[in-house]
């Protein structure tokens, strides 16, 4: 049988860690979520291409047109109920699945948090397929109170599997990403669970 | 007080010029001085300022560095440059200028480095009438980034850049506030240092 996931996140044991890490921090960021295989299928994500989405005082950002069937199956996965039991071991309460989108980031995109666009309060689940990203480049996804302070900050790095808590009142934004980019794009699938 | 804007700007004519043209300006109530300060009181100003501390800040909305506010700083030349902006006269001026009745003005220095940027917002505030900005970059091309860029906008909401000023020394940048004056400073790309202050008319 072919894991879509890496192997050790169906172990207890590890699952367990992690819950007793999320309970401490709000946030947990799993690494090597996939297996190898399964990461390298993404990668043709770094030159799809793109539809832009831009509305200047709230978001400007890319979809890809078209995605691969190895991409469409992790996009499933996020609605199944062993994606829901995974994440439900973690942040130890049961969860639902509200929605997703596959997100690229480029060079000159961002969001900001904006009065017409205030998420409900849930639980945010960012699968990074970025192969490679120069840190000094931003583009990491900020999570901050109501006076804007940071609260957490979930770095770029690829085939990870961030898990956060967003309770009422945090917001969360992508920080504008810079020419340290270059060429290079953030690819993430966003979903949100309550 | 005058003595700080070049002779060039200050006669009954021009003054009557710019206020025509301000109010019709696209995409939105603004001006462009270049060269509007004397250069040698504008180039002791900007030696002070970069003198002093800039913080680092950052949020979903910028990265810069910016002073204290200047009216706080004890520094001569600066006392003197923002008194000169609170001043009867030359708020007088802007009033006549921009048609609109203006009695102070708040002030802080700005640097933007590389990577630094401002996004796309309208500036509205409790008070403010007219925003300024008094550019005091050396040696930007297009290239290197830092451009005001000013929206157009539908319906109040900014759809596209309609017009982008590349950073030149010594010009002010005066445009009216309101749901329709979307703007930004874009990414410097360069090394350089785009060097302003910039604040509000109330």
């Amino acid at each position: 049988m072919v894991l879509l996931i890496a192997e050790q996140y169906y172990l207890t044991s590890v699952l367990r860690a992690a819950a007793q890490r999320f309970a401490k921090e709000g946030s947990i960021q799993l690494g090597q979520f996939l297996p190898p295989e399964a990461f390298r299928k993404a990668l043709p994500l770094q030159k799809a291409a793109l539809r832009e989405h831009y509305l200047p005082d709230q978001y400007h950002c890319h979809e890809p047109k078209s995605v691969s069937a190895a991409v469409k199956q992790l996009q499933r996965w996020l609605k199944t109920k062993e994606a829901a039991a995974i994440i439900s071991a973690i942040i130890d309460d049961r969860v639902r699945y509200k929605e997703s989108c596959l997100c690229v980031y480029a060079h000159r995109d961002y969001t900001v948090r904006h009065d017409k666009n205030i998420e409900p309060p849930g639980y945010d689940v960012l699968l990074d397929l970025t192969p490679r990203w120069n840190a000094r480049a931003c583009g990491h996804h900020s999570y901050v109170d109501a006076d804007g302070n940071e609260l957490i900050r979930i770095p770029v790095a690829g085939n990870t599997l961030a898990i956060i808590s967003r309770p009422n009142g945090v917001q969360k934004f992508v920080k504008y990403v810079n020419h340290f980019a270059g060429k290079d794009r953030r690819v993430v699938l966003e979903a949100r669970f309550s | 007080m005058m003595k700080f804007v070049h002779s060039e700007y200050l006669d009954a004519p021009a003054i009557r010029t710019l206020s025509t043209k301000f109010p019709q300006a696209k995409p939105f109530a603004h001006m462009v001085l270049r060269k509007f300060f004397s250069p040698a009181k504008i180039r002791r100003v900007r030696q002070e300022l970069l003198r002093q501390n800039f913080e680092f800040k950052e949020s979903d909305l910028f990265r810069l560095h910016q002073t204290a506010d200047i009216s706080t700083l004890p520094n001569k030349t600066l006392q003197e440059f923002y008194k000169f902006f609170n001043s009867k006269d030359f708020c007088a001026y802007i009033s006549a200028i921009t048609k609109t009745k203006v009695t102070r003005a708040d002030m802080s220095g700005f640097i933007y480095s590389s990577t630094d940027h401002l996004l796309p917002h309208d500036d509205r505030l409790e008070g403010r009438k007219i925003a300024y900005i008094v550019n005091l970059s050396e040696g930007f091309t297009k290239k290197d980034g830092g451009a005001l860029s000013f929206f157009a906008e539908k319906n109040n909401r900014p759809t596209r850049i309609a017009q982008s000023f590349t950073p030149t020394n010594n010009t002010l940048f005066l445009f009216k506030v309101s749901p329709k004056s979307f703007h930004q400073v874009d990414e410097v790309l360069t090394d350089k240092k785009r060097v302003s202050f910039a604040g509000w008319f109330y």
